[in-house]
């Protein structure tokens, strides 16, 4: 199946359809993460969700801007650190130490990149790696209070706790067991979702094209009249005000900082996740975060014995591993995991971008496989494979092993699939009615309907069951 | 303010020792630096499994300490080679990210087996300079000299001559070998040299390889003074190494040289004594990281290509 599945015009009724799937997967997620997860896996979401900003900030000057910048950690601690010393010992609110912590960020941003890209190559990534060096020691000065705000080498609790208000109790899942947590994911949510849309307004602003430019061939942005200086160092500034952002975020969802949490390995982390998720895209940045928890989770749960030795990924080995992922993506997936998943989606739907006068640039016919198309008998497969898979995927819930239960996941997983194999089938249909398919196309197309639609609306009755679960109706 | 400058020979000569060692990494780095323009930060990562490999050679089997720090610099020599082949030569040096992520993932692996290993306690290593035959003059049973009224310890010559020797055969291999030859062609102009018949992949190799065993050298000698070896004690190191090589020039390895031994005394007399001088205490010893990290600023903001280093050209 080389051949995409659905192929339909840019903002035509179908590919709002698909939209539509799309952007309800997404508000399911979002919705039933904080009902269906225990706790302590919604406080590992939080700080999933804090380290996809930070590993944006990170992005915003490797992936958009290819400059080198490896230190972000000291970023993130110096906005945790103002955040906690605020907070803790001049009781302020967390809102109103937001655009401090964007502008301390901000200026350090300034101090630390002007000199850096002043100069082409490495030296942002010599400077950048000294800092995340560096931050930790910084902390425990004692001169100048330093440490008095800091906490020192014990670190710093804040003990205000962030409860839900009254009117905001509506949220899934703030009141109850799970409330704290919850409450703090809707307001990292909240963040989150407001600093994507400015990233990526400001990357289709006159200074976010510069910066690509930059990217994309320094000497021709500066031909076309770029500050190259100007540019980047702003470019990094931002950055750097977004990753004290993340350390507000970090503050608020664990109420603990301390130096070692903004160590060069933080710094490694983020650089990681932007690998793992994809270098130069904003939905990189989301997915790298997710992972870069998620595989720090499931290597600790590592247990391997080999004869005398165990394979123990509780330990040092864990950061091995988090290495040799590195160094594999680096090799054979040099775009991570959104350019995999574009793959996959590439294969499933093609869009076709419109003329401005509104006509799709190439006619939609002209992918049309006519009466030899075996599209339905494609949606059938998958319409029948994913409630399969599903159920094996439940069965093998039972074996209490690491892989399988990775396994088991991903096969469960599949059932998201069943809304393809019904549009695919519903359209076939269509085709069919029209003339322009053979009548053996008629079984397997309203079959891949039926059963695709049954996916899709068991999808739907598990979600509303976990809703209403959770509120007890 | 006590302005005691009868001490400060002292710290003159302890920044120079540890600047030679610092020195000896920042060569690692620009050797790598000049051959292939990237910088591999995991030099400090290789240096330490080196200075392991000493350990297991020289304290667990037994066998001679200077035996088996030639026999872990060859070891270390073929690890870099090996590295060089497989992992840095398949990506086009000009783009920086794929060698730098490399590079890191090399420092996580290392630094995670190393300590999977050998745990992260400290083990002593013997002090290749703790022993010297009985000839050499003592005072009161320890083995120094009186310079300048201060006590300059043999240790501390040591290193500089073990340090000179080495120079001086990184300066033969370059200036007299066809080996050298070839890396100097390489380092000033690959395609060129790739013109002329030059194995350029080969001679990569090479220059990773002496790298590695610099870096040898370099942590072998800087253990006796950390209390032993342990898997991260090239963290800080590595970053003085970085200010050194940054203060000297990237490509320049008579620079590398000099500022490693320049932020050595930076770091003992700026700022281990001025912290005396003007606190009269010694906790100002931990801005001297933060230290590394301003002369590395500065030295980018007033002159970027380093003290000795090659102002870059661009030609579009």
């Amino acid at each position: 199946m080389s051949a995409p599945l659905v192929v339909v015009a840019k903002d035509s009724a179908e590919h709002k359809r698909w939209k539509y799937v799309q952007w309800a997967y997404l508000a399911g997620f979002l919705i039933l993460t904080p009902l269906v997860l225990e706790p302590f896996e919604i406080g590992k979401m939080n700080r999933a969700l804090v380290l996809s900003v930070a590993i944006l900030a990170v992005n915003l000057v490797v992936g958009f801007n290819g400059m080198l910048a490896l230190g972000h950690s000291a970023f993130m601690g110096i906005g945790a650190f103002v955040t906690a010393s605020m907070v803790q010992d001049e009781n302020w609110d967390y809102w109103q130490v937001l655009p401090v912590v964007l502008i301390v960020g901000f200026i350090m941003g300034v101090i630390i990149g002007l000199p850096a890209l002043r100069v082409k190559g490495l030296y942002l990534a010599l400077v950048t790696i000294a800092q995340a060096a560096v931050f930790p020691t910084l902390v425990n000065i004692d001169e100048l209070g330093i440490a008095a705000r800091t906490g020192g080498p014990n670190g710093k609790g804040v003990s205000e706790e962030v409860i839900a208000p009254g009117f905001l109790e509506w949220l899934p899942g703030v009141v109850g067991a799970r409330g704290g947590s919850a409450y703090r994911y809707w307001i990292i949510v909240l963040m989150l979702g407001i600093t994507l849309l400015v990233i990526t307004n400001y990357l289709r602003s006159r200074p976010g094209r510069a910066v690509l430019a930059i990217r994309d061939n320094e000497a021709g942005a500066a031909v076309y009249g770029v500050n190259l200086p100007v540019a980047k160092t702003m470019n990094f500034a931002i950055s750097a005000s977004l990753g004290s952002l993340a350390g507000l975020m970090w503050c608020l969802d664990k109420g603990f900082v301390a130096g070692q949490d903004f160590t060069f390995l933080l710094a490694i982390d983020l650089i990681i996740g932007l690998v793992l998720g994809g270098v130069g895209t904003i939905q990189g940045s989301l997915v790298g975060g997710l992972f870069v928890v998620w595989v720090n989770d499931l290597t600790k749960r590592i247990s391997v014995p080999l004869g005398l030795y165990t394979l123990n990924g509780d330990g040092p080995l864990a950061k091995a591993i988090f290495g040799l992922i590195l160094i594999l993506f680096t090799f054979f997936a040099p775009g991570g995991i959104v350019s995999l998943a574009r793959l996959v989606q590439s294969k499933l739907i093609k869009v076709v971008p419109l003329t401005p006068s509104g006509q799709p640039i190439e006619p939609l016919d002209s992918f049309d496989p006519g009466m030899e198309s075996t599209r339905a008998d494609t949606a059938m497969k998958i319409s029948i494979v994913a409630p399969v898979l599903l159920a094996v995927g439940w069965l093998l819930m039972a074996v209490n092993s690491l892989i399988v239960g990775v396994l088991a996941f991903g096969l469960r997983m599949t059932i998201l699939l069943a809304p393809v194999a019904m549009l695919v089938g519903s359209n076939e249909l269509k085709a069919h009615a029209a003339g322009n398919r053979a009548d053996s196309v008629k079984g397997p197309a309203s079959m891949a309907r039926l059963l695709g639609g049954l996916g899709f609306l068991f999808v739907i009755a598990y979600a509303v069951q976990r809703f209403a679960l959770n509120y007890d109706f | 303010m006590n302005w005691n400058f009868d001490v400060l020979p002292d710290f003159i000569f302890n920044g120079l020792s540890l600047g030679a060692i610092y020195g000896a990494v920042a060569l690692a780095l620009v050797l790598i630096f000049k051959a292939t323009t990237l910088i591999n930060f995991a030099t400090g990562e290789l240096a330490m499994l080196g200075a392991f490999l000493v350990y297991v050679l020289h304290m667990e089997q037994g066998l001679w300490l200077w035996l088996s720090m030639l026999i872990a610099m060859g070891l270390s020599a073929g690890l870099g080679v090996l590295i060089e082949r497989s992992l840095t030569r398949p990506f086009d040096p000009a783009d920086h990210l794929p060698v730098v992520l490399i590079t890191l993932g090399l420092f996580l692996i290392i630094n995670a087996v190393a300590g999977d290993i050998w745990n992260y306690q400290v083990r002593i290593l013997t002090n290749p300079f703790g022993k010297f035959p009985d000839w050499v003059p003592s005072v009161g049973g320890d083995r120094y000299v009186e310079v300048l009224g201060s006590r300059l310890k043999y240790q501390s010559i040591g290193i500089w001559v073990t340090l000179a020797l080495a120079l001086f055969l990184l300066g033969l291999i370059l200036n007299k070998t066809k080996a050298g030859l070839a890396f100097r062609a390489v380092s000033s102009n690959t395609e060129s040299a790739r013109l002329v018949g030059v194995h350029t992949g080969r001679t990569l190799g090479f220059g990773w390889a002496i790298a590695s065993a610099f870096g040898t050298l370099g942590a072998v000698l800087v253990a006796p003074q950390l209390g032993g070896v342990n898997p991260n004690m090239m963290a800080t190191i590595l970053i003085y190494a970085l200010a050194g090589a940054a203060l000297g020039g990237l490509d320049s390895l008579g620079g590398a040289v000099l500022g490693g031994i320049l932020v050595g005394i930076i770091q003992a007399v700026f700022v281990t004594w001025g912290g005396v001088v003007v606190f009269g205490q010694l906790y100002m010893s931990i801005l001297q990281l933060a230290a590394a990290f301003l002369v590395i600023l500065i030295v980018l903001l007033f002159r970027p290509a380093g003290l000795f280093g090659t102002r870059r050209v661009e030609r579009v």
